[in-house]
């Protein structure tokens, strides 16, 4: 089993959902910037959601399936072909041995997932097969994916070799879709935390955080974004040592716009951090594009983490019914 | 005197103090080794730093195993707290630190800054060489890139600012120096470092586990090698 690019799209590469337990050597955690979708496109190929996928950005590949496969498409709107003709996402399709996937330009949202049914199966390194650029390591051979990469995949679970075969008999497409609810918003609100920081910064400066946008700027990859608005700035000067960070760490150098730390971030950081985003719309953050617009908004850890495990809760849910279809197309 | 702080919404950070010091480095380590004993339900992984360990865990995962009236950081935060009531009252044995040699080849093409620290700190490059390669140093941390050492120990007569100029490219393995820091590249890297010298020792090692050659805790000690011994050990020759 395998897929070959016929292009690469936009910083496509082999993703799962991280590498955990590595940080205190310094290593990143990376993975895909946005975990639901690229769990959603597992299910729905019938893989375990920590299966690695392609992630691309802004533009996705073509992919040729030299042998017979499903796949499924979610995260960022698209219009994607097989053959040339017109498909949709969010549900499994039966590639068949020759076809050509088209993704092409993403219309709305800005990282895109493409799973196939037995997972990407390039080697594990420390546990997981994202890809960790900067060291040359994990992933498809420790890089972004070009043209003619013969990209391996594994072995189909038994429920996706029913589907397989069911869909190759009935010739028929599946009716339903499954999506992660999003809405952008013109001024996309993003819910944070104060850091324990927050009460160092200036009156103003909390002030204009939360009260004025700020713009995603197109100097924003996959280690952070950086944001361009009103400036801000500590009351007094504090000396601060590098310390561990995390995913959506805001933090404020010297020239007061601030930095959001994305899922390629180091380990570890020394600028004063204003807020934490709640882990519940780092996703959301994820798939804004660069010349967005963001309001943030406070709210608890409390609160944080409630919203957090429902978002999980409803994932799961939706799993369930992902399930449940799976297995009336296999019947 | 330990503070036990909210980071996010997924981590929890336990402070032992607020300067960079020995003392603090060792407190630290000894909650991680007692921590390695004992990790709660729910818990990824922690990363100390010169002043605090931040513990990250699954809050589901933590929810699942504990009581549900009580958010998963809640729970994180009390179990820290009890382990730190019973690591302080442990009893405080010596603790055991390793120390890994590194070779160094200083100046020439390995070191090009090596002169220009000598002329800003008005020593000898002899002087620069033995003053950088005898101290133990302590590794207070990784970060930055994988098995990148924050090193504590340097002498303040060596003490020289970045370059004005940051390099593209700083070989994999170049030893140099930044402020009061000094330090060893694991990977090719942009950098404003006055690199003195170069290592044939790989510091991250892809290959093995853990993936790189020092640890938060470890000493550290420069021995001057040659450019014959650089080249040999580069080759394969044993280093001990």
């Amino acid at each position: 089993m395998g897929l070959i690019l016929i292009r690469k799209g936009f910083a496509s590469a082999v993703q799962d959902l991280g590498r955990l337990g590595y940080q205190k050597f310094g290593m990143i955690v990376g993975g895909v910037m946005d975990p639901p979708s690229a769990k959603l496109a597992n299910w729905l190929v019938g893989n375990d959601e920590s299966d690695a996928v392609i992630e691309y950005s802004f533009l996705g590949p073509s992919i040729l399936f030299p042998e017979d496969a499903l796949f499924a498409i979610t995260g960022a709107v698209c219009h994607p072909s097989l053959d040339g003709q017109k498909i949709g996402t969010g549900k499994p399709y039966l590639a068949r041995e020759g076809q050509i996937l088209t993704i092409g330009g993403l219309v709305s949202g800005s990282r895109g997932y493409l799973a196939v049914a037995g997972g990407v199966n390039t080697p594990l390194w420390f546990g997981s097969r994202s890809t960790f650029e900067k060291a040359g390591q994990g992933g498809f051979m420790g890089r972004f994916l070009k043209e003619q990469d013969r990209i391996p995949v594994g072995e189909p679970s038994k429920r996706a070799k029913h589907v397989m075969a069911s869909l190759a008999e009935k010739k028929s497409v599946i009716r339903w879709f499954a999506a992660t609810q999003r809405t952008y918003r013109d001024v996309q609100p993003i819910r944070v935390i104060p850091d324990t920081l927050w009460p160092r910064f200036s009156e103003t400066s909390r002030q204009v955080f939360l009260n004025t946008d700020y713009q995603i700027t197109a100097s924003s990859d996959r280690m952070g974004y950086r944001l361009e608005g009103a400036g801000l700035d500590l009351d007094r000067p504090i000396e601060l040592f590098s310390e561990a960070v995390t995913n959506g760490s805001i933090q404020v150098p010297r020239d007061g716009q601030p930095i959001i730390l994305m899922t390629d971030h180091q380990s570890t950081g020394g600028y004063p951090r204003i807020a934490q985003v709640a882990s519940v719309d780092v996703p959301l953050l994820s798939q804004l594009p660069p010349n967005s617009k963001l309001r943030f908004q406070l709210i608890s850890n409390k609160e944080a983490e409630k919203q957090f495990v429902r978002q999980v809760k409803n994932l799961e849910l939706l799993h369930n019914i992902i399930t449940m279809q799976l297995d009336r197309i296999a019947r | 005197m330990l503070r036990i702080e909210p980071f996010g919404d997924q981590a929890v950070r336990v402070i032992f103090g607020d300067q960079i010091a020995p003392e603090i480095q060792m407190k630290i380590k000894r909650f991680t080794e007692q921590f390695d004993l004992a990790p709660f339900a729910g818990f990824i992984e922690y990363v100390p730093s010169y002043t605090n360990i931040v513990f990250f865990y699954n809050p589901i995962e933590v929810l699942r195993g504990g009581r549900k009236e009580i958010t998963a950081q809640q729970q994180v935060i009390n179990y820290l707290a009890n382990m730190a009531k019973r690591v302080s009252g442990s009893v405080n044995h010596k603790m055991e630190r390793r120390t890994v040699h590194i070779p160094v080849c200083y100046g020439g093409d390995f070191g090009p800054d090596l002169d220009e620290v000598a002329e800003l700190r008005g020593l000898s490059v002899r002087e620069v060489i033995d003053m950088h390669s005898a101290p133990d140093y302590l590794v207070y941390m990784l970060g930055f890139a994988p098995g990148f050492p924050f090193l504590g120990g340097l002498s303040e007569q060596l003490a020289t600012p970045r370059r004005a100029t940051p390099r593209l490219k700083i070989a994999a393995g170049s030893v140099g120096i930044a402020g009061k820091q000094t330090g060893a590249y694991p990977l090719d890297s942009p950098g404003g470092w006055q690199i003195i010298g170069r290592t044939p020792l790989p510091l991250f090692m892809p290959e093995s586990d853990p993936p790189t050659l020092l640890a938060a805790g470890d000493l550290v000690k420069f021995d001057p090698i040659s450019r014959q011994e650089y080249m040999g050990i580069k080759e394969g020759q044993p280093w001990v």
